[in-house]
């Protein structure tokens, strides 16, 4: 990673002849910046330059508002019910639905980054609310999202930190805010956190509702990160997004959510992509435009190194092929995948990368593929999936796998593997359910299937 | 010409039709002269048979639903419109089409033609299953048109290869594959899967006064039950359309759906609703089904042999010394369901050990232990359920949120139970003080879950001692008209007399405490009740309110749909709109279980709109 050149890494990427905006870019693109394009969403993409592409997707930064009331509708339905778990349903089908992808793929980052566990927090409404939070701001202003994830009763109840006392500074938030959600490692001191928590306390959640005690706020001075003054909880907040490390560490979390895995990129390839952030006031959507429309984000750096994660891995088969399936179905199986919606392990969020594979879980993946192929529900454009490929005029396993391919994964499967798959299910996408399904769920559950 | 019926351009219809006349035309198809034409089908069947439906007009049936007001307005419905563009569809109408090319006449009149002497289904299982139809008809030619129908299906699905023709005793059996045979005799048409069941069938048609169904002793117990019950349909007069044989003996030793005769249930509240019935069916030899057909409603009896001897380790359903009988059904507006058996629930909870599957006991124990716990240390067999006696009354409401607020979002049915108590003197202060405490450990388990708490209270009224909690909403939910679940819930007991009334609302309690003086003043034309002699179990399900409870969760119901299914909102709503439209079409369903002079009878009935 060392030796990519950080001028060119962050060039806009201008289409060639040796390396044309095709189906595979825009499909990686759509797979990274959401979570998969039908094939009608990829020949309009196709017909625009990336760069107006980004732009698009950058623009719907807010749900049409039909569609919000559709979703808001089902997640009312699951809080009335008092389901808690069930509330992951209803934004499944938000992801697997919503016209905004890029939205909802950061709505998704932030849900991981400023991770929550409704385990814990146990009212599903304060979930839900956090949740429509992260999605408020999730292209918007990093700053304003800070400022009001550090009001949200859901992270201060899951940080244990409801009751925040002038007598006994809690320092749990003051701590994950520098170390999980702005800084990162390094960039601050015990001394920093003590002073931070100070600046919150009279911060508490009475009735389920972030409130000020102005009896037990400290308002003597205060010094944090080299700043001084009498601080309350806002002005804590502001010296802590003033520091230069924000942009570098949110910066680094967008390399590894958008662009690899790993390895990690040297300080001088994320610097342009940090400055960028900085530059327009922490705005969410400029850095991601920067970042999406590079060389580096079209180049083989970025097209196959990332592992996806359950719901990239579920979701994306879903949107590619136009498929509808059970929420229900798809956020219990997201659950034994380790990526429970409004689950995360801990408060760092899910690490990605390669812990999402071991043998377990790619079996794991496997079983939950085969059961939303094998559930009555699931509909591929409302219709079956070998109806689905007739209707694209695909005709053979040979022509279904290769739809596959430019659709859902990162690379071409080699011909080797390409003929055992024709041989196994030689009548599949010839009009035969069953095996049109095996064919899919064959592909899907191959080690290349489960890169982005 | 042969090659021309083979073009593939040819409809399945037309080449059906232009094969029967070909082989008729040809006499390639002979049916042979008839020499027993007033026999009826169990004097053909032989003895071994164990299971035997008949229905004597198949075309009846189908005249009755074809020109059924119902089925216009299920024409009407998008669901049955999209229906008729399926590929499913399109070849069930293709096979109609065929039938009536065949037939020479549309599928209504040739089908009552075809079947006006009935049409019987038997199985026997003295060498594995055997399966017979044998269909009766007054017009020869409509069952020789018939048979040739089938051989032309036979013939185009086996792709050409001939059909195998035997000689049996003089007839011709024509082998429609490696086990489905069929012979025309006469007035029958008979087809079977299985040669000996077959053979010995044509043995009977040609030599009468050999043992036949119609000489076997159960069968003619059977008979002698039916002729003397004829349970009337919405109280009218109605068809038997179909009734049935069954050999329960024979059925056991067979092993025939063994599930229904483990001793054990795996299902706690399946046990209580009919365990009873079950018990019968375990011992009876023989149990005569009849189905009932009108405009009006469907209806489905049963009815076996019933002695007390096989009642243990059941007791608890039947009552002793005499047998148990359920008091009336418990009438109030709004009501959705309601429910009223003979029980004796102490009995059932502490004889569980015989009655339920060791992983349904397994769990009943764990919740003894538990309640044991919530009950200070009483017992709930034997002291909470053994202070009732057993008249057991389940009733449900459809609530009235309308001027009410908090109104929750999702609007659930009100419930409440009651019981008599053996001494109300003795019970009424431990069931109050076990309510209280139930309250009370709801309160401190919800308030960990952010639950608001309830709010206990007590009044005397209407000569009642009530006793209240109600959910205390927090200012921001005062005046919620979305609130949650919870608030259709305010626990209540009532005490009247020697009645223990449990609902999941006071205003539901009050209701039943009320609701001796509100039967007596029940407005004509109202519902009549279904029970209108003792019974041990009586049950009834009513579809207006049903109706008016799925429209208002309309909303929820179309969300839940999406979720489920995955469907887009508007394929949900049709969904929904569906079943409100099915729902619509119903009027009551009814469920009634008796035992008496020997004999168990079991009652379901549909009732649908006018």
């Amino acid at each position: 990673m060392h030796d990519i050149d950080p001028n060119w890494a962050w060039q806009v990427f201008e289409p060639t002849a040796e390396r044309p905006w095709d189906r595979a870019l825009a499909a990686h693109l759509f797979r990274r910046a959401g979570f998969a394009a039908d094939p009608t969403t990829l020949d309009a993409a196709l017909t625009q330059s990336p760069t107006t592409v980004i732009e698009e997707l950058l623009r719907a930064n807010v749900e049409p508002s039909q569609f919000r009331t559709t979703a808001d509708q089902l997640a009312e339905t699951v809080l009335a019910g008092g389901e808690a778990k069930r509330l992951s349903a209803a934004w499944v089908y938000r992801l697997v639905n919503a016209p905004s992808q890029l939205l909802e793929k950061m709505t998704l980052f932030w849900h991981g980054h400023f991770a929550t566990g409704a385990e814990k927090v146990t009212d599903a409404r304060l979930m839900w609310q956090q949740n429509q939070l992260l999605r408020q701001y999730a292209l918007g202003n990093f700053p304003a999202l800070v400022h009001g994830i550090s009001q949200d009763p859901a992270m201060l109840i899951y940080l244990d930190s409801v009751a925040n006392r002038k007598a006994h500074p809690n320092e749990n938030f003051a701590r994950e805010l520098m170390e999980l959600f702005c800084l990162g490692e390094g960039n601050y001191s015990e001394r920093d956190v003590q002073e931070l928590a100070r600046c919150f306390t009279g911060w508490e959640i009475k009735n389920k509702q972030f409130r000020k005690n102005k009896y037990q706020q400290d308002t003597g001075e205060k010094t944090v990160l080299g700043q001084s003054g009498a601080f309350d909880g806002e002005e804590g907040v502001r010296c802590v997004l003033e520091q230069p490390s924000v942009e570098r560490f949110l910066a680094s979390k967008w390399y590894r959510f958008f662009i690899a895995d790993e390895p990690a990129p040297s300080a001088e390839l994320l610097q342009p992509l940090a400055d960028e952030f900085r530059k327009h006031d922490l705005q969410v959507a400029p850095a991601l435009q920067f970042l999406l429309q590079s060389n580096l984000f079209f180049s083989s750096h970025a097209i196959g190194r990332h592992i996806k994660s359950p719901v990239e891995f579920i979701v994306g088969m879903l949107r590619g092929l136009q498929a509808t399936a059970s929420a229900d179905l798809i956020s219990k199986g997201l659950i034994r995948l380790g990526q429970g919606l409004f689950y995360p392990p801990n408060v760092k969020g899910w690490d990605g990368g390669r812990t999402w594979i071991n043998s377990s879980t790619l079996l794991g993946r496997s079983n939950l593929l085969a059961d939303l192929l094998a559930h009555e529900s699931t509909r591929f454009a409302g219709d079956s999936l070998s109806a689905y490929l007739k209707e694209l005029g695909i005709d053979g396993p040979q022509q279904a796998i290769e739809h596959y391919e430019s659709t859902l994964l990162a690379a071409r499967l080699s011909d080797e593997m390409r003929g055992e798959l024709c041989r196994a299910f030689p009548k599949a996408a010839g009009g035969d359910e069953p095996a049109a399904r095996e064919l899919l769920h064959a592909v899907l559950s191959l080690p290349l299937s489960q890169l982005g | 010409m042969l090659q021309q019926l083979s073009t593939e351009r040819m409809g399945l219809s037309t080449r059906i039709g232009l094969f029967c006349g070909l082989m008729l035309s040809c006499g390639l198809l002979r049916a042979d002269d008839g020499v027993q034409q007033d026999r009826s089908a169990p004097e053909l069947l032989p003895e071994s048979v164990v299971a035997v439906a008949e229905i004597p007009k198949l075309g009846a049936i189908a005249d009755t639903l074809w020109d059924h007001p119902l089925r216009q307005r299920l024409l009407e419905l998008p669901v049955y419109k999209a229906t008729l563009q399926s590929k499913d569809f399109k070849q069930f109408q293709q096979g109609v089409n065929a039938f009536e090319s065949a037939m020479g006449e549309p599928w209504l009149p040739a089908l009552t033609r075809l079947t006006d002497g009935g049409v019987t289904l038997a199985l026997s299982v003295s060498q594995g299953p055997g399966i017979t139809v044998l269909i009766r008809s007054s017009d020869q030619n409509a069952l020789e048109k018939f048979r040739d129908f089938i051989l032309a299906i036979r013939l185009l699905s086996g792709k050409g290869k001939l059909v195998q023709q035997a000689e049996y005793r003089g007839l011709t059996a024509h082998a429609l594959n490696d086990d489905a045979k069929m012979v025309l005799l006469d007035h029958y048409l008979l087809l079977t899967n299985q040669s000996e069941l077959g053979k010995a069938i044509v043995d009977r048609y040609l030599d009468p006064g050999q043992s036949t169904l119609q000489t076997n002793e159960r069968y003619q117990q059977t008979l002698a039950m039916r002729n003397s019950t004829h349970p009337a349909l919405a109280g009218e007069e109605s068809p038997r359309v179909a009734t049935a044989f069954l050999d329960l003996q024979s059925l056991r030793q067979a092993g025939v759906a063994k599930e229904v005769y483990h001793e054990r249930s795996g299902n706690y509240f399946g046990e209580l609703l009919l365990g009873g019935l079950l018990t019968t069916v375990r011992h009876a030899p023989c149990a005569d089904v009849q189905l009932q057909l009108s405009s009006s409603a469907v209806g489905l009896h049963l009815a076996t042999e019933h002695q007390r001897g096989w009642e243990p380790p059941r007791e608890y359903t039947f009552g002793a010394p005499e047998l148990g009988v359920a008091p009336p059904l418990l009438t109030i507006p709004n009501r959705l369901f309601a429910l009223s058996a003979h029980r004796d629930l102490s009995q059932m909870w502490l004889r569980a050990g015989e009655l339920l599957t060791e992983n349904a006991e397994e769990q009943l124990a764990q919740a003894d232990t538990q309640l044991v716990t919530l009950l200070s240390g009483h017992d709930f067999g034997e002291d909470i359920l053994g202070s009732f006696g057993s008249d057991v009354r389940i009733v449900a409401q459809v609530q009235d949120f309308a001027d009410r607020l908090p109104r929750p979002a999702i609007q659930l049915p009100s419930f409440a139970f009651e019981f008599q108590m053996k001494d109300a003197s003795e019970s009424q202060t431990e069931l109050r003080r076990i309510f209280q405490s139930f309250i009370g450990f709801i309160n401190v388990t919800g308030a960990t879950n952010g639950m608001p708490p309830f709010d206990l209270g007590m009044e005397a009224a209407d000569g009642a001692q009530y006793y209240t909690a109600t959910y205390v909403p927090n200012r921001d939910q005062q005046k919620n008209a979305a609130a949650p679940i919870n608030f259709n819930f305010s626990p209540t007991i009532a005490f009247v007399n020697d009645r223990f009334i449990v609902s999941s609302t006071t205003a539901l309690a009050r209701e039943l405490v009320q609701s001796p003086t509100k039967i007596e003043s029940q407005p004509a034309g109202e519902e009549t009740e279904p029970a209108t002699h003792p019974v041990n179990t009586s049950a009834v399900l009513d579809a207006e309110p049903l109706r008016s409870i799925l429209q208002l969760n309309k909303s929820h119901l179309i969300a839940n749909n999406m979720l489920e299914q995955g469907h887009t909102q508007e394929e949900a709503a049709a969904e929904i709109g569906l079943l409100l439209e099915l729902v619509e079409y119903l009027r009551q369903a009814d469920l009634r279980l008796d035992f008496n002079d020997g004999r168990m009878e079991f009652d379901f009935e549909l009732k649908l709109a006018k």
